[in-house]
């Protein structure tokens, strides 16, 4: 079952499935009595997480995505708008990926998605969003994905200057600073700051909590727990060459 | 229905769950959730380790896998078998590391750059 398919069966299958007729419900539709309504079993995004603590369906039940190879030269032109991105050849072909109208249910079925699309298809996701207009509520993540990498010192900088769809992070951890406060300084220091695509973030995040065959199966911030300041600016730095932030 | 036990599994039936296991690896790592991520992480270990102690040592069996279309099957695949097939393991995880956008590009070069130093030696 692909995606679709599956989308239109978690749809259909819903007990309030009649709301999901209405073209555009997002903008019409306020949620469900059901939906709005507080338990304190429903399940939460875990702490660590960077949605920790949201609503989730619980749930991780598979959906299966069509597989698309987009090699590293494919992909828009860096430099321009990618609002206006230009067909300067072929979409990238495969399975297509049909984009559903109305949003995902849940956050996490949304991040698999966009984020699926925003890694295979690169800036042609725009071309591909087309048919599903509240992707473009995600426009300032995922245009911020494909920048291109900079130098430290234009991440730092722009550590000045706030922006939708990019988060200030810390080059070496905060939750890595010594106990008795002695790092306070350098932790909060420029030096230390820079600006970086939000989703980029989430993925270094995420990458310092996952066990890793790397570091004797730690996690990164186990591993680098007690190091010194200079080994956890090396790494720090390596992530975000790694990820494609920085130069 | 339960699960037979990794020790009583064939090897297919490994490298099968092996893929199942990486692909809803690879929806969690979209979804940014840690700890699925994770579970599935030690999922993965136990197979790899059964596999790993195996008369003759059958994480070859994973080879395959390099060429499997998604990046979160090859990156697994790759890093379980670094210590038995070091030059194929190690180009998937280059080709990977140098995609433009890829949530698996992180995790491939960083174990680039911790194999080159010396901190990630497979076993």
């Amino acid at each position: 079952m692909n995606y679709w398919q599956e989308y239109q069966r978690r749809r259909w299958m819903r007990p309030d499935a009649h709301l999901w007729r209405q073209p555009n419900q997002r903008l019409w539709l306020g949620p469900s009595y059901v939906e709005a309504k507080y338990s304190p079993d429903q399940p939460r995004v875990p702490a660590g997480s960077p949605d920790g603590g949201q609503w989730t369906d619980g749930s991780s039940d598979g959906i299966v995505l069509p597989e698309i190879v987009v090699t590293p030269d494919d992909g828009g032109d860096e430099t321009g708008s990618l609002d206006f991105v230009q067909l300067a050849g072929d979409i990238p072909t495969g399975d297509s990926p049909e984009i559903p109208k109305e949003p995902p249910p849940t956050t996490r079925l949304r991040n698999i998605l966009i984020r699926w699309l925003a890694s295979r298809l690169g800036p042609y996701v725009w071309v591909a969003a087309e048919a599903g207009s509240w992707i473009y509520d995600h426009k300032a993540e995922i245009n911020s994905y494909f920048d291109p990498p900079k130098t430290q010192q234009e991440l730092q900088d722009a550590a000045n200057s706030p922006a939708d769809g990019y988060d200030i992070h810390h080059v070496v951890e905060r939750n890595s600073k010594a106990k008795d406060g002695s790092e306070a300084d350098l932790i909060n220091a420029p030096e230390n700051l820079v600006r970086i695509p939000r989703w980029k973030h989430w993925e270094i995040n995420a990458w310092y909590l996952i066990p890793n065959e790397d570091f004797g199966w730690m996690t990164p911030r186990q591993y680098l727990r007690g190091k010194s300041w200079s080994e956890r600016t090396r790494v720090g730095l390596d992530a975000l060459r790694k990820v494609g932030v920085l130069q | 229905m339960k699960k037979a036990p990794l020790g009583q599994m064939a090897v297919a039936e490994l490298v099968k769950r092996f893929t199942e296991l990486a692909l809803q690896q690879d929806e969690a790592v979209l979804a940014f959730d840690v700890k699925e991520t994770n579970r599935l992480f030690w999922k993965l270990k136990e197979i790899t380790d059964e596999l790993k102690s195996r008369p003759g040592d059958q994480r070859r069996v994973l080879l395959p896998l390099l060429d499997y279309p998604n990046q979160q099957v090859q990156v697994k695949a790759a890093k379980a078998t670094l210590a038995i097939a070091p030059v194929a393991a190690r180009s998937v995880l280059e080709k990977i590391a140098e995609m433009r956008y890829s949530p698996q590009r992180l995790e491939a070069g960083m174990s680039i750059v911790n194999l080159d130093r010396g901190i990630y030696k497979p076993t």
